[in-house]
């Protein structure tokens, strides 16, 4: 009596000739260069920039080649249930195809990695082994895609940076339309924020504060707004206390 | 940890902090060596990937409430992640859903097949009988796939 299990073929043939890079990683974890003490102010950051580029480039492609020879799918790392019941605290979402919550498993453990390889950028630039809470924030505040977290992690602590930097780099990011952009060091945090005490602003939820990117979609502002109301975790309400919002939760 | 933020935390459903965990460590053995992370770092990665959670689905869902659907879809998801400026995602996403549904239509071509081999094994099962019992060495010898 034979056991073979002749229907489910595409776990063992699935891909399995696509790739034929070595499994070594890689990103490499180079040290980003230090800046020069005197020089136009672009370059050394713009290097750094470019460098950022290229990890997160080799990056991704690492990420597609990872998942095209991956061929368990059962080893989600985030349980569907979990991230459905999550999807659905928010009223508006009712009905969810069985596709959708593999696809949100998968983009949030990319979201995590991404977040990850930002926040350990900043940690190594401070020469730190360990990775806290502040280089998430710093990662955040960099990263114009990430600036619906910025009431998330604030940054209470600003201990690496000059604080004049933060004010200065959102003010210069809406004017200049780069990403992130470093003025020189010495330049006073001007702009329309008080000196390096904007983070933890709810710019996401301020419309006239002008240098914040709106979510395209309306009804991200609703699930916002409805946080603040209902949730101890104020995702903006105004209030900024400077204090993290992940105090004490744990 | 104050019980009464726990009341009003417990509210909103949290990823699995030991896999969350797993995530980060297993990239910080690539990138750094020996790169240890603090618990409130840890805590603020499961918090933004939730909130990430909260953003793409109301995305996603705006964009299918556009198209007049009631259920968010892949694609939905999809055209989301573009939305929120996260295309980068797109290239592993589509390779994770083509797996999926390649998997999912092996399963399901399958049990399809199992289920036309069955029959015509009933079929010739009873074209054998001559009126008595079955026979029980023919269905030792044709059960032999396995279960679905």
């Amino acid at each position: 009596m034979e056991s073979n299990n002749n229907n489910n073929n595409s776990n063992n043939n699935n891909n399995t000739t696509q790739i034929a890079h070595s499994s070594s990683y890689p990103l490499q974890p180079t040290p980003p260069p230090p800046p020069p003490p005197s020089s136009a102010a672009a370059t050394p950051f713009h290097h750094l920039l470019q460098q950022q580029q290229q990890q997160l480039q080799m990056f991704w492609s690492y990420q597609r080649q990872e998942i095209e020879q991956a061929n368990d799918f059962k080893n989600h790392q985030l349980p569907l249930a979990r991230i459905k019941k999550i999807m659905k605290a928010d009223e508006d979402v009712r009905m969810i195809s069985a596709e959708a919550p593999i696809l949100f498993a998968k983009a949030c453990e990319l979201f995590i990695l991404e977040l990850t390889i930002r926040s350990w950028l900043h940690a190594e630039e401070n020469k730190r082994r360990t990775l806290q809470k502040n280089d998430i924030a710093a990662a955040i505040t960099r990263t114009d895609i990430f600036d619906f977290l910025v009431d998330i992690v604030p940054r209470d602590e600003i201990k690496d940076e000059a604080a004049g930097l933060v004010g200065g780099i959102v003010g210069a990011a809406a004017a200049s339309g780069v990403p992130y952009y470093y003025p020189p060091m010495g330049q006073p945090a001007g702009g329309p924020h008080h000196g390096g005490m904007m983070i933890g602003r709810p710019a996401a939820v301020d419309p006239t504060g002008g240098v914040y990117v709106q979510p395209p979609s309306n009804a991200w502002q609703s699930v916002w707004q409805g946080h603040a109301a209902t949730d101890d975790v104020s995702y903006g309400s105004g209030a900024s206390s400077g204090h993290g919002n992940l105090d004490g939760q744990s | 940890m104050e019980s009464e933020n726990q009341k009003v935390i417990s509210e909103a459903e949290e990823l699995p902090r030991t896999i969350v965990r797993r995530v980060v460590k297993e990239k910080l053995s690539h990138d750094g060596d020996d790169m240890s992370v603090h618990k409130d770092a840890l805590l603020a990665f499961s918090e933004s990937a939730r909130i990430f959670i909260h953003y793409l689905s109301a995305t996603a869902n705006d964009i299918c409430k556009e198209s007049k659907r009631q259920t968010i879809n892949a694609d939905d998801v999809l055209t989301a992640l573009q939305e929120i400026e996260f295309s980068h995602f797109l290239g592993p996403l589509k390779a994770s859903l083509h797996e999926f549904r390649q998997k999912n239509a092996g399963k399901k071509a399958g049990a399809a097949k199992e289920k036309e081999e069955k029959k015509k094994r009933k079929l010739e099962e009873l074209s054998h009988d001559n009126g008595g019992g079955e026979r029980v060495e023919n269905e030792d010898n044709q059960d032999g796939t396995g279960h679905a």
